[in-house]
């Protein structure tokens, strides 16, 4: 008897020994995304996290790209759990279903779900859930400042604007919900004009779909779309007009044309979870949202923008961000 | 049928080697990427099962084009009737709701019924109106393909998702499962034999493959060609279909996602060239690709040989196997008349001797 409770708590000692080690330094990290790296967008920003992680700690890191390819979602998963991934950060759009079954699976990896909340039946996805409606809100604050500003070259009198979105899914909703909301917060009467691409990875759709809107009297236009909003910066600066950038920082790429970025900052989120589950805060399960406070969502605001916008309307759009964060200005979510 | 199982293997090997020297070239390390790639498709169960799992509708779309082409009949319509398999049991899966064991025979038959009629619409303009099937097909495919889009962004959207794919189908139309190895596998092998005899064993068999090898040759000797050539038609699309009925019944997600199709049907259509629409060879030539393509990430994770690699070496192994298919064939011939004729010579010259003596 006294036997068997001394080998128990040794067994106990040892596999809480063994948990206190697993949890002190993961030493592969897989990072696997639906669509393809090279975007300059979204999953470059991750990938910056991803780098920044084997950079600081010098552990071992490997990106998974599935190129929007049905065919390859359970590869990707399978080949990292073989690979011996201790987390996995994973960009699940298409394959929530094979997310889920994989983490019941594996209880004892760490899977951290990107940019939407999924849960599986163990609770043991943790989900990084941005609030894209706080950042578009400011996207949708600088349109309104500049598209009723007529003193800004090319800009026309009509109070229209923009947006460019990858497929029609809740998040490119959410992201023009607020977008919406910011400029309505400007003048009730600007209208707002959606086109769908239809597809995250042709640039040439993009630059399609943003030509009809500036055709129709946009004198900006805000790219939530990928790769496909390559495109729409290469229009404004064909059309002289401006865009908007999304999820990393792309005033840089068609300088003078991009006013601003939305950043979701993938890159940032990445690194913090993983610093926590370093230092052992960590939590399995948790669903952690980032806004605009939490400095998950922002505008990018450099010398490009500057060279756009006047310091005045800075200052303006600046004050506005300070009272949503103080939580004077309501902004609602999508659904 | 032997020499050509040798042809094959001499063709895969080749392709391997080429791709050794090419990895070397780049300074990776070959033969460890090698390993990793079979590590990965092969020498796990999970890896087996996935690789096999994916052959299983690579074989279906690999025989619908092996068929199509060995009749004479240009199908390269695979594409397209494989989404109509895969939306037309995404349908049925959503609104039936029967007992598995009548619910799965049913939604395998809507599938197969589907697909020959998608089919059948390119066969029906060629018989009515004398249109090519390889125009028509390959343009049935953008039907299909905007069709389902269509679809699953509007009528069948599952608005909870975060991509455009419809709801899961009804549990029952879910295909058994054997600790990771999917009954799709054992379907794609049941349909093999099945066309293995039809092929092979057939009047019928026998005459779509004198049409393949001379229509003519075939009309005279009194083949009825147009309605073997619908027969080829509708098996062909009813096999690429459900193909893609697979694809929604086994898995894991149960839906009709975007871009579900992948690569399915062309690849399908390169198993059918590469095996010379040989029933067999497109069965071997689909595990074939469907372990490169498994073993590709794997191979990646490990020695980071970026996971294109593989297309490289499929298509080597595609251009080898083509291209010495016919002068591999004369090699085997000239060596086997050498070795005749050396019998003959040496017997003669021991006549020969014999007389001198």
């Amino acid at each position: 008897m006294k036997r068997s409770i001394f080998i128990l708590t040794l067994l106990v000692g040892l596999l809480a020994f063994s948990m206190v080690a697993m949890a002190a330094t993961p030493q592969r990290v897989a990072y696997i995304i639906n669509g393809g790296l090279g975007d300059q967008s979204f999953y470059d920003s991750g990938q910056a996290g991803i780098e920044k992680i084997e950079e600081e700690y010098g552990i071992k890191t490997t990106t998974i790209e599935c190129n929007f390819d049905p065919a390859k979602y359970q590869q990707s998963l399978q080949s990292a759990i073989q690979w011996n991934a201790d987390v996995i950060f994973v960009i699940s759009y298409g394959f929530e279903d094979l997310l889920k079954q994989y983490a019941d699976m594996y209880p004892d990896k760490i899977f951290v779900n990107i940019d939407t909340v999924v849960t599986n039946s163990q609770e043991t996805i943790t989900s990084i859930d941005f609030i894209e409606e706080e950042g578009a809100f400011m996207s949708g604050i600088v349109a309104g400042i500049v598209t009723k500003n007529t003193s800004i070259p090319g800009v026309n009198a009509k109070k229209v604007i923009g947006a460019v979105g990858g497929d029609e899914d809740p998040v490119v909703n959410a992201f023009i919900y607020g977008y919406e909301q910011g400029a309505k917060y400007i003048d009730p009467e600007i209208e707002v004009k959606t086109i769908y691409a239809g597809t995250w990875t042709d640039p040439v759709k993009g630059k399609q779909a943003a030509n009809q809107l500036y055709s129709q009297g946009a004198d900006i236009v805000f790219q939530i779309a990928s790769l496909t909003g390559a495109g729409v910066l290469e229009a404004a600066a064909e059309n002289d007009l401006y865009a908007i950038g999304v999820d990393s920082n792309q005033n840089g790429i068609q300088p003078g044309h991009v006013v601003t970025s939305d950043l979701k900052n993938v890159g940032d989120a990445i690194y913090n979870v993983y610093q926590t589950i370093v230092e052992g805060s960590f939590k399995q399960g948790e669903v952690l949202r980032y806004g605009l406070a939490e400095g998950g969502v922002g505008l990018a605001i450099d010398e490009h923008t500057r060279a756009i916008l006047s310091q005045e309307i800075l200052d303006r759009v600046n004050k506005i961000r300070e009272e949503v964060m103080a939580g004077k200005i309501e902004i609602k979510s999508y659904e | 049928m032997k020499k050509q199982i040798i042809t094959s293997l001499i063709g895969i090997l080749i392709a391997f080697l080429i791709g050794l020297i090419i990895l070397k070239l780049q300074n990776y390390p070959a033969l460890e990427s090698y390993k990793q790639l079979l590590n990965y498709s092969l020498f796990s169960r999970f890896s087996l099962f996935s690789t096999l799992n994916k052959a299983a509708p690579l074989i279906l779309t690999g025989l619908s084009a092996a068929i199509a082409f060995g009749s004479g009949a240009v199908n390269l319509g695979q594409v397209g009737q494989f989404l109509i398999g895969a939306i037309s049991v995404t349908v049925a899966g959503l609104f039936l709701n029967l007992p598995p064991v009548i619910m799965l025979p049913t939604l395998i038959l809507i599938a197969l019924l589907a697909g020959a009629l998608y089919a059948g619409i390119a066969a029906f303009l060629k018989l009515k109106f004398g249109m090519d099937e390889f125009i028509t097909t390959l343009m049935l495919n953008f039907i299909a393909q905007f069709f389902t889009l269509y679809l699953i962004t509007g009528p069948l959207l599952d608005k909870k998702m975060f991509s455009p794919m419809t709801e899961a189908i009804n549990r029952s139309a879910w295909f058994p499962n054997f600790s990771g190895l999917d009954f799709s596998f054992i379907l794609a092998l049941i349909i093999l034999v099945v066309i293995y005899f039809i092929w092979n064993h057939t009047k019928m068999g026998y005459e779509w493959k004198v049409m393949g090898q001379n229509d003519l040759f075939a009309r005279t000797g009194g083949v009825k060609i147009n309605s073997n050539y619908l027969k080829v038609m509708l098996l062909s699309g009813a096999l690429a279909s459900l193909a893609g009925a697979m694809l929604i019944m086994g898995g894991v997600q149960h839906r009709f996602l975007k871009g579900i199709g992948a690569n399915y049907g062309w690849d399908g259509v390169m198993v059918a060239v590469v095996a010379n629409n040989g029933v067999i060879g497109t069965g071997l030539y689909a595990l074939f690709f469907a372990m490169l393509q498994t073993g590709a990430m794997g191979m990646e994770l490990e020695t980071s040989v970026p996971l294109e690699f593989v297309l490289v070496l499929q298509a080597i192994t595609v251009l080898f196997v083509v291209a010495s298919r016919e002068s591999a064939h004369l090699l085997f011939n000239r060596l086997k008349m050498y070795f005749k004729l050396r019998g003959i010579k040496s017997k003669e010259e021991g006549q020969a001797d014999e007389t001198t003596n």
